[in-house]
């Protein structure tokens, strides 16, 4: 199955001529990025059959038990692993099947293919996923070098209507002989930060990214934020470097918003971020680099310095508000 | 007990990147290199570990800083061992190059197997690549605990367990306890990475900086780096800009502004 290829490498999934099976991981309990798997594998067509992970069934999470109960499933259910038929696995990128996507990956001796944000089939059948890195900066075209793939896919990407659920659908099991012991103890949850921030209702927010450049430039966005009525968000680094307390942040991991008008100021535009504030019905983003990716998602964009701009709409804004 | 730590070299996120003419990946020239910003927040948190079980009266544990990549990393390793770590292994093969998250954690897997390291910590998703992939690699091979994510580390029991926290979507953590040896993920925001002294920097010229090839880990060369990677990057682009969006580009400061706000005010976003 692994003969050589074109260009003499390793065949990948799809190029053999056989279409792999394709495994759509979905959580029973109907989590977030269902949509998107189901979206990424309309793209790559196939045999598509729902991989239901419960953990009633399965027990407590943990990350090598539930790579090991998913593996023994494709396995057995062909495609995959020792059986060789080629299969791609796709899993939705949260903080939990990202977690456990690399060990699955590592034990099907497949390609991993991390976040991906499109996906494709060329006309030899070769696949062909779309991943950001550099913080989104830059976009790589990955093509897998094995006959199975496991993938996780960016939540938020592939919009474009509602993908249908697959018409087979397979409970993952708990491995009964597994020698997989309860790998970690959870000892509870609670929230990560204080609150005291209204972002999630705010009609206006302006956003401190790193560009900034420090603590005391935070002030800044705040004096905007005074000047447009509008709470004051951060990105993530701006929290982690103590600029602004944890209840400011806005991405994944922190508030997600909705804003009438969403205002970025040296901010990338990174997926993490995007997901928190892309509801915001009208963006402005101030970044000196024309290809910050935040651009890609601005309404409005001034590609300039914000310790130029920031300043100078401030005053503008004062001055209306003094003449209304 | 031993930490080990991961440390990856990627090019400072202010560098100005250009893709390389044939397309399928960056150039590297002109780059300026520094540690991943989460692999900074491992080994602070290593550091600090490594203090408060000498504050406590322990022994010391070793700290063993290792990267995987081409010469260029030494420097990378030298910064570390300037920052507090006791030696560092460069896993300077070249067979190692050019590889994945499942070959690089594979190579970096035996050389921590090999150092015998009780805890390893890692960043959470380097800067560059972004796999968020290569520690739990690491865990396979090791073939204990693994979390992502991490947010606080403890070590409890004479430090056969450690209690973590973990992060979660939407601002929710969840508390964890792994029995050691572990892999952990460290999440940046974690702690603060202090500066290395000048003391520091002096030190490290004569701490131990150890070379391993895949001959000294006993991995086969055809499983690492390029020849081994499950995946091969095809092309690499930036991202198509302006999603039909106004640009003001060139403008004065207040220029921009005006022109800004006529616009905001056609929105009837404006207070
Ligand atoms: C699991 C996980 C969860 C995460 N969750 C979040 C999250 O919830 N929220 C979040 O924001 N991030 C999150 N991140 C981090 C995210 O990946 C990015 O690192 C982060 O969003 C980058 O923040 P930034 O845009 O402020 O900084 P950078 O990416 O460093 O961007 C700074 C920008 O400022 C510009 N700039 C610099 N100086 C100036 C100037 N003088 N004038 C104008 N522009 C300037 C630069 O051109 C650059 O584009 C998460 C990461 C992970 C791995
Ligand atoms: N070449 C490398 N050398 C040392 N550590 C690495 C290397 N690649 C990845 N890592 C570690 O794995 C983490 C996650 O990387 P990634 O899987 O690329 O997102 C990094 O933050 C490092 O701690």
């Amino acid at each position: 199955m692994t003969g050589p290829g074109a260009g003499g490498e390793p065949c990948g999934a799809g190029r053999s001529g056989v279409p792999p099976v394709l495994w759509l991981v979905e959580s029973a309990s109907g989590g977030p990025g269902t949509q998107e798997v189901r979206a990424c594998g309309r793209a790559l067509g196939g045999d598509a059959r729902a991989a239901l992970v419960d953990e009633e069934r399965l027990g407590p999470y943990s990350p090598g038990l539930y790579a090991e109960a998913l593996r023994r499933l494709i396995v057995e259910e062909g495609g995959g692993g020792d059986a060789g038929t080629p299969c791609v696995v796709l899993l939705p990128h949260t903080y939990q099947s990202a977690e456990y996507a690399p060990r699955l990956a590592a034990r099907l001796d497949a390609a991993y293919v991390p976040s991906v944000v499109a996906a494709a089939v060329d006309e030899d059948g070769g696949l062909r996923f779309r991943r950001p890195i550099f913080q989104a900066k830059v976009h790589a075209e990955v093509v897998p070098r094995r006959p199975c793939v496991v993938a996780t896919v960016q939540i938020g990407s592939f919009d474009g209507g509602e993908a249908p659920a697959p018409a087979r659908a397979f409970e993952v099991g708990r491995p009964a002989d597994s020698e997989e012991g309860p790998e970690r103890e959870i000892l509870g949850r609670e929230a990560a930060g204080a609150g005291g921030v209204d972002l999630a209702s705010a009609e206006r927010i302006v956003t401190a990214g790193r560009g900034v450049g420090g603590p005391d430039e935070v002030s800044v966005a705040a004096e905007l934020a005074a000047a447009l009525d509008a709470e004051l968000g951060a990105s993530r680094p701006v929290v982690d470097n103590g600029w602004l307390p944890r209840a400011h942040q806005v991405g994944s991991s922190g508030h997600v918003v909705a804003p009438n008008l969403y205002v970025a100021l040296g901010v990338s535009g990174s997926i993490q971020h995007l997901m928190g504030m892309s509801g915001a019905r009208v963006v402005v983003a101030v970044n000196k680099d024309p290809e910050a990716p935040i651009f890609s998602v601005a309404h409005y964009g001034v590609v300039a310095d914000l310790h130029d701009v920031a300043p100078a709409l401030t005053r503008l804004l004062e001055a209306r508000r003094g003449s209304a | 007990m031993r930490i080990g730590v991961c440390i990856k070299q990627v090019p400072d996120s202010d560098s100005h990147l250009r893709i390389a003419d044939s397309g399928e990946g960056l150039d590297d020239s002109g780059l300026n290199w520094v540690i991943s910003s989460c692999d900074l927040c491992a080994l602070e948190e290593a550091l600090l570990l490594a203090e408060a079980a000498e504050s406590a009266g322990g022994e010391r544990p070793e700290l063993v800083a290792f990267s995987l990549g081409p010469a260029r990393v030494e420097e990378a390793l030298r910064k570390a061992l300037a920052l507090g770590a006791d030696r560092a292994v460069h896993l300077a093969d070249e067979a190692f190059l050019g590889g994945d998250a499942l070959t690089d954690g594979r190579a970096l897997g035996a050389a921590l197997a090999r150092e015998r390291c009780d805890l390893v910590l890692a960043g959470a998703q380097s800067d560059d690549l972004g796999q968020a992939a290569t520690p739990a690699v690491v865990a396979e091979v090791l073939g204990c605990p693994y979390a992502w994510l991490v947010m606080a580390v403890e070590l409890e029991a004479g430090a056969r367990s450690a209690r973590v926290v973990r992060e979660l979507e939407g601002g929710m953590n969840e508390a964890l306890r792994l029995e050691l040896p572990a892999v952990l993920a460290i999440q940046a925001g974690i702690n603060r990475p202090r500066f290395a002294s000048l003391r520091g920097t002096l030190q490290a010229r004569r701490k131990p900086l150890d070379r391993v090839e895949c001959a000294t880990l006993g991995v086969d060369a055809d499983t690492v780096g390029a020849s081994g990677a499950g995946t091969r990057t095809a092309s690499v682009a930036f991202p198509p800009a302006g999603a039909g969006g106004v640009t003001i580009e060139g403008a004065a400061p207040e220029a921009a502004a005006r022109e800004l706000v006529a616009h905001l005010e056609r929105e009837a976003v404006l207070p």
